[in-house]
Formats: structure tokens, C-alpha cells, sequence
């Protein structure tokens, strides 16, 4: 009985192993090399960017592509019963087994397909016949937003099965709920915090992004052939769950789902050497990059946030509907069809519409009968089932295509002439991301987003650092309706060092600024804020360098290619001592990726006149 | 494997309802009642528990114990409350205009037939008139809606 057992055993055994041993050394050396074989282990030079030990059958697999294969395809062969067919190796990385069977025979290897419930209802019952990137507009409320985001989704043909319904993969940091801010940020930058691929179904994130973050979306759907989208398919399903390290600047939602297509498009999306890589760069490289010789994209498509929509209704309303709303939202206990008598059906659906949304993008849902605006959104409502059903035509349309922007990253070099010093150069390097002249598609007009962004100044005799901003956001809102309670509160912070006063290159300072205050937006193009602040200017911890401010800020957007901007501030330090500092810049855009911008700076020490020339990349 | 709320929920719950599948649409229990639905799902940080680049774990023990009971939980079911649940707002919306796509994907989940959806719609708008006519409209909370919601919408898609 022994020798039967241990007969058994040995089969067994020989079993698992007699498919790597069916497989010639050449076709081993050629598939564990290839870079096929090294996306799919997600591998980055000579190791993987994955760190859950169950992604790999070897126990060297993360750093050994080779005994990965050799182990995977004994794993494959495994016919044992299980208890759940779902944990078959097959079955839990199809994307490694769909690939590897257009490589070699597998069934010449004894590797018997296997029939995968859940990975099949995640891909094949589902009609799977394109994938879509999509590209989630920039947020100021929250730092892990600034940048946008990206989320794929998987589109189906079958027709019962609406959009919203649709499968969406997100990549994000696993963080803790209400962890502490400056936690967040730290572990954020260093690595901190363990990152994976999830599904949700689409509903979710369009109401997240589009419903409560007020962030447009742009859909990109790409024009890839069955086949690809099948190992795509295969390698999202064995990626879900496996842990990655989070890297907000680099090793982020944009790097990895850059990688993630680099599977199956032969075109570089990313670069795993870059030190920052932001969302809009990978949609760039997308929609410029060809597939089988065409176009990767096969169509754009613009999902409208609710403010976008309350925005673009209005502006499509006519004088008289405008008018009509206005009296409407200032005496909102008017509400009703009275009111509307004059317009046609289409008309007063325009205006209920525009209201509905008008109401729904201020109230505070939580706040109930304390919100008066509650009260305002049900009365609108009620408008509308009053009258008969079918939507008012309305069209939601946008330019601000991402991929359309300029590259994110800037450098310049500045000609300075001062009337205090010697006249100097300037070079500035901003990693990322967008100041009020060149924010553009995918930014928020008006303001401003940099980090790590440097300037140095320099003559024949000496270098020295004219500005540092480690952080510096102007949050600008810029909202367009007029009406009452469309806020238009804004805020800036500004940490790191500078130069005290201009015409100055050895009083280097720190600067700590922030500020609240509001815009006045009557315009598309032209926003004058104004803001009351604090801040600290000074090279030594006293007091004495603590100052309050008042400052204004205006932005022209006069055409495609020319902005001016300018930003007065007055200071008073609490030695009683006063300063301005007044900034006139204005920017001329020879194409998208190169321009030059004339300034004009003052302070009560010296005046600037500089000319710059800039390029983005 | 990590899956957010949601996807936990749903993946345990769609699968279960498998065995159900050949009961009638507003039979057996209430998702917002019986499943424990709103209770899980339901807190002030919001079951898009997804945002922007994180992922929110608020564990899934929490969910699998409020949403006992599988086999009496159909997966359409809690799948139709769950999306009420996250789109409420956008479906009263819909709703009022008698079209829109979270309309359209609510009928879909609850597998109404094309042909019968104009006179569910029709029926599913004058009862939803009449509830955010109540009262008490701006004062209920949101689950409460939302079963509301729910249960006009079976109610009109079992008399169609």
C-alpha cells in the first residue's frame, strides 16, 4: 500500500514538473526574456514593482523572470481538484496564460485549459469589446487630486447593460480613514502607504468625480484589437489586489496605468526613470501615440460635472431666461410656473433645468431644512414633474480636451535689467505644474499649482536663488453665473525661500504666505480676486518678520495665445514697517510648448524689467 | 485579495443572487430592511468611498455581517438599492424629466424588458412626484429616500 502511495506521489510529482520539462531551453530563454513576459511579472529593470509574495510561483519570481516561467507553467499544469476552480493558477493570471499560449503549444505540455467562473464573468459574460481611459480634471481640495486622475473602464456591447453600469479599474493608495493630514502627505511622498488596482462599477466614480468633486470627465476610448484586449483583460484580473508602493510623484496612478497599456500598445507611455509623472502627460503620449499603424483613439467623450453643466445651461439661456432665473433665485419663494408662462415648453424646461442644477450644486444635502436651498432644490423639482417628461435640448460641449494641453513641466531663462543692481539672468525649472497665464486644459483657470518650482539668478561673478517654492497654490474659483451663492471663495499658500526685496541677490528669506479672499469673475476670460492674508518674510525665527497683507490678483485672458496678469501686494510687518510688491506679466504663446513672457516688477526697494523665453516639456 | 466596499459587497451578494434569479422582481426581502443595506453602506463620509487616488478600506467584515443572509438577498436586489442608494439624487432627476442614464441603468439592473419601460416610467414618475411633494422631503435622510425610491420603482415594474 506504501509503494502505492509513494507511486502516486512520484506521478504526481513528474506530473507538475513534466511541463517545464516539455519546453525546450530555446523557447524558455526567448519567452523569459521578452517584454511581453517582463510587463506581465510587471517588472522595472531587474525587479518587480509588485510586492505581494502570492503575485509569483517562484520564490525567487519578482527578480527571476525565468524560474517565474518555469514555475508558472508547472503551476498551470496542475490538475488537481480544487475546491474552488477559481483558485487555479489558470484562473487567477489568465493574463500570463492567454499570452503564453500564443507562445508555445501549452496542450503539447499536458496543460489542460481550464473553464475560470469569475474571471469569465469579469470578462467574456460581460461583451467586453473596448476599453477606456479616462482622465478625471485636476481638484484643488485635495492634495492627492491637484494632479487629476486617471480610471479605465471596460465597455461592453451588450445593450442591456447601460454605461454607468460598466466595470471602472482605479489605482490608488490603500489609506486609512481619517488619517492625519500631514501623515497623509509624508507617507504619500516616501512611499508609505501599499497601492493596488481595484473594480468598481462606473456608477460610482462618475458620481464621485462628477456629482461631489465637481471635476469634469474625459472618456478616451481606444482602438484595440479583441485579442489585445483579451490579455489586457487577463493581466487587469491577475493585477487586482497585488500590492504595489505608493509614490505620489512617480510611482502613482499615471505611471502605472501607463504601464499597465504599455502591455499591449508597443509606443512608450512612460518612463520608469522620470521623477514625476502626472495623469495629463500619460494622455498626451496616448493620444499621440499609433497602434497597428492607425490612431490609438477611437473616440473622445466630454462627461460634464455639475457645475460644468449648471455653467454651460446658463450660458445657453437666452436674455429674458436669464433674467427670469435671476428673479427666481433672488426671490426663490416664487418659484413656479407663473413665472414661466411667457416662455415655450422648451424654454421653461431650460430654465427648471438650470435651476434644478443651480440648486443641487449649492445646497447642503446633509443640512436639510437648515439649507434653505433644500428647500429652493424640492420647489424646483416639484416644477418639474408638474410639467410633462422629456428633457430640455440641452448639449454639454467642451474644447479643454487634456491631451490637447501643453507638456507639464517648464523651464525658462530670464533677462533681468534692475535699477538698483547690476543687471542678471534667471533660470527657472517648475517640475509641474501651471501658473494663472498658461493654465490650460485640465487645470483650473485663474490659478496657479507648483511644487519644487526654482529660480536662479545669475551674473558673469555669481549664482544665487532669486525664488523657491516648495508648495505654492493660488486657488482661484471662477464662477461664472452671478448668482447668489455661486462662491467664488479663494486661497493661496506660498512656502519657501526668496529674496527679500528685488534688486537684492544676498538677502535670501523665507517666505510662508496664505491668504483667503474672493473672485469676481463677470467674464469668460478676465478674474480680479482679492485676498487678506498672513505670511512670514525674514532669515532669522523673530517676530518682527511676521506681516499681514492685503493682496489683488487679475487675470486677462485675451486670446488663445496672449494673457496678462497682475498681482499687487501690500504688506505690514508688525516692526510697523510697510511694503509692496507689484507683478505685471503678461505672456505670449508662440505654440504649445514655447513661449515668452515681459514683466514688470516693483517694490519699494527696486524695479525689474524682465523678457523670458520658456519652454514646456 | 483587496476589494473596496462596494466591490466586496456586490462580488459576495451578485453571486449568491444566482440562486435567485428566477424569483419575482419585489418578492422576498426588502435590501434597505432586511439586508442592512443603509446601515452599511450609509455613513457620513459617503459610500464613494473612492476618491480621487485613494482607496478607502473601511473592512469588509463590517459589510458581509449587515448583509447576512445571501440566499434571501438576490444580488439584483441589492444591486438596484445600491445604485439608488449612490445616485438618488441624479435618479429623482431623471425621474422628474421622464429619461436619463441613471434611469436607464437602474430599469437595465432590475431587467425590465425595453417594451415595458415607457409605462414603468410612467408610473414610477407620478409616485415619485407625490414623495417629493410630501412633507417631509427635505428633512428625511437619504436612505430613507432611497427606499422609498426603491420601492416605487418594483412596485411600478411588477404591475407593468
Amino acid at each position: 500500500m506504501k509503494n502505492i502511495f509513494l507511486l502516486i506521489c512520484i506521478l504526481f510529482i513528474c506530473k507538475s514538473t513534466y511541463a517545464a520539462h516539455s519546453i525546450s531551453e530555446a523557447d524558455i530563454e526567448r519567452i523569459s526574456k521578452s517584454d511581453t513576459w517582463l510587463k506581465l511579472l510587471v517588472y522595472d529593470g531587474e525587479e518587480s514593482f509588485i510586492t505581494s509574495r502570492e503575485f509569483f510561483f517562484a520564490t525567487d519570481g519578482n527578480k527571476n523572470p525565468t524560474s517565474e516561467l518555469i514555475a508558472t507553467l508547472n503551476a498551470f499544469s496542475n490538475s488537481n481538484t480544487l475546491q474552488d476552480i477559481d483558485d487555479h493558477p489558470q484562473c487567477k493570471f489568465p493574463g500570463r496564460y492567454a499570452w503564453l499560449k500564443t507562445q508555445i503549444n501549452l496542450q503539447s505540455m499536458s496543460i489542460e485549459e481550464q473553464i475560470c467562473p469569475s474571471f469569465n464573468s469579469f470578462s467574456k459574460d460581460q461583451h467586453i469589446d473596448s476599453v477606456s481611459l479616462i482622465f478625471a480634471t485636476g481638484f484643488l481640495g485635495n492634495p492627492a487630486s491637484y494632479y487629476g486622475h486617471l480610471l479605465v473602464k471596460l465597455n461592453t456591447t451588450d445593450s442591456k447593460i447601460n454605461d454607468l453600469q460598466n466595470t471602472a479599474i482605479n489605482f490608488g493608495a490603500d489609506v486609512p480613514i481619517n488619517e492625519n493630514m500631514a501623515l497623509y502627505i509624508l507617507k504619500g511622498i516616501t512611499g508609505g502607504y501599499d497601492s493596488s488596482f481595484t473594480q468598481q462599477q462606473y456608477f460610482l466614480h462618475a458620481g464621485n468625480y462628477g456629482e461631489s468633486e465637481l471635476r469634469d470627465l474625459w472618456e478616451y476610448e481606444l482602438d484595440l484589437e479583441p485579442k489585445d484586449i483579451e490579455i489586457l483583460l487577463g493581466h487587469i484580473w491577475e493585477l487586482l489586489g497585488a500590492d504595489y508602493n505608493y509614490y505620489f510623484f512617480n510611482r502613482n496612478c499615471a505611471f502605472h496605468m501607463g504601464q499597465l497599456f504599455q502591455l499591449v500598445i508597443q509606443e512608450k507611455l512612460t518612463d520608469s526613470s522620470r521623477l514625476w509623472v502626472t495623469p495629463q502627460a500619460i494622455m498626451q503620449n496616448l493620444a499621440n501615440s499609433t497602434y497597428k499603424e492607425k490612431s490609438l483613439i477611437k473616440s473622445i467623450k466630454y462627461h460634464p460635472s455639475r457645475q460644468s453643466r449648471l455653467y454651460q445651461r446658463f450660458t445657453m439661456l437666452t436674455q429674458k431666461q436669464k433674467l427670469v432665473l435671476s428673479n427666481l433665485v433672488n426671490s426663490p419663494d416664487t418659484i413656479n410656473l407663473l413665472s414661466l408662462e411667457q416662455f415655450s415648453l422648451e424654454q421653461q424646461l431650460q430654465v427648471i433645468d438650470t435651476l434644478i442644477d443651480y440648486f443641487q450644486f449649492l445646497r447642503k444635502a446633509d443640512k436639510g431644512e437648515s439649507d434653505l436651498n433644500n428647500k429652493y432644490y424640492k420647489q424646483a423639482l416639484m416644477l418639474r414633474y408638474k410639467l410633462p417628461p422629456g428633457a430640455s435640448s440641452a448639449s454639454f460641449v467642451s474644447e479643454q480636451r487634456p491631451h490637447l494641453g501643453r507638456k507639464p513641466s517648464l523651464s525658462s531663462i530670464q533677462f533681468i535689467k534692475s535699477n538698483r543692481s547690476v543687471n542678471f539672468g534667471k533660470l527657472q525649472l517648475r517640475p509641474a505644474y501651471y501658473d494663472a497665464l498658461d493654465a490650460q486644459e485640465g487645470h483650473v483657470a485663474y490659478s496657479s499649482l507648483s511644487m519644487a518650482e526654482i529660480n536662479l539668478g545669475f551674473t558673469p561673478y555669481k549664482v544665487f536663488l532669486k525664488d523657491l517654492s516648495l508648495l505654492k497654490i493660488e486657488s482661484i474659483r471662477a464662477n461664472l453665473t452671478g448668482l447668489p451663492g455661486d462662491q467664488n471663495y479663494s486661497w493661496y499658500i506660498d512656502v519657501g525661500a526668496t529674496q527679500a526685496y528685488l534688486g537684492c541677490a544676498d538677502c535670501s528669506a523665507t517666505k510662508i504666505s496664505s491668504g483667503i479672499g474672493y473672485a469676481f469673475q463677470s467674464r469668460i476670460d478676465f478674474n480680479i480676486s482679492g485676498f487678506v492674508g498672513a505670511g512670514y518674510m525674514g532669515r532669522n525665527i523673530s517676530s518682527e518678520n511676521a506681516y499681514i497683507s492685503t493682496r489683488l490678483m487679475s487675470t486677462w485672458y485675451i486670446n488663445d495665445k496672449i494673457a496678462i496678469n497682475l498681482d499687487k501686494e501690500f504688506r505690514h510687518f508688525q516692526t510697523s514697517e510697510k511694503t509692496h510688491l507689484i507683478k505685471l506679466t503678461t505672456r505670449y504663446a508662440w505654440d504649445t510648448n514655447t513661449e515668452m513672457r515681459f514683466s514688470l516688477a516693483n517694490d519699494s526697494v527696486a524695479t525689474e524689467i524682465g523678457v523670458s523665453l520658456g519652454w514646456y516639456w | 485579495m483587496k476589494f473596496s466596499v462596494i466591490a466586496t459587497m456586490l462580488a459576495t451578494l451578485l453571486a449568491a443572487g444566482s440562486a435567485n434569479a428566477a424569483k419575482e422582481v419585489g418578492s422576498g426581502p426588502n435590501p434597505f430592511s432586511d439586508c442592512g443595506i443603509g446601515a452599511a453602506l450609509f455613513s457620513e463620509n459617503k459610500v464613494l468611498a473612492v476618491t480621487s487616488n485613494v482607496i478607502w478600506d473601511v473592512g469588509s467584515t463590517a459589510v458581509t455581517s449587515a448583509t447576512a443572509s445571501p440566499e434571501t438577498c438576490s444580488g439584483k436586489k441589492v444591486e438596484a438599492a445600491v445604485f439608488i442608494l449612490n445616485s438618488y439624487d441624479n435618479l429623482i432627476e431623471d425621474t422628474a424629466r421622464g429619461e436619463g442614464e441613471h434611469l436607464t441603468a437602474l430599469l437595465n439592473i432590475l431587467e425590465v424588458e425595453q417594451s415595458a419601460q415607457y409605462e414603468v416610467l410612467k408610473t414610477i414618475r407620478s409616485q415619485v412626484a407625490e414623495q417629493v411633494a410630501t412633507e417631509n422631503f427635505t428633512t428625511a435622510d437619504k436612505t430613507e429616500k432611497s427606499q422609498m425610491f426603491y420601492l416605487a420603482v418594483v412596485n411600478a415594474v411588477k404591475t407593468a
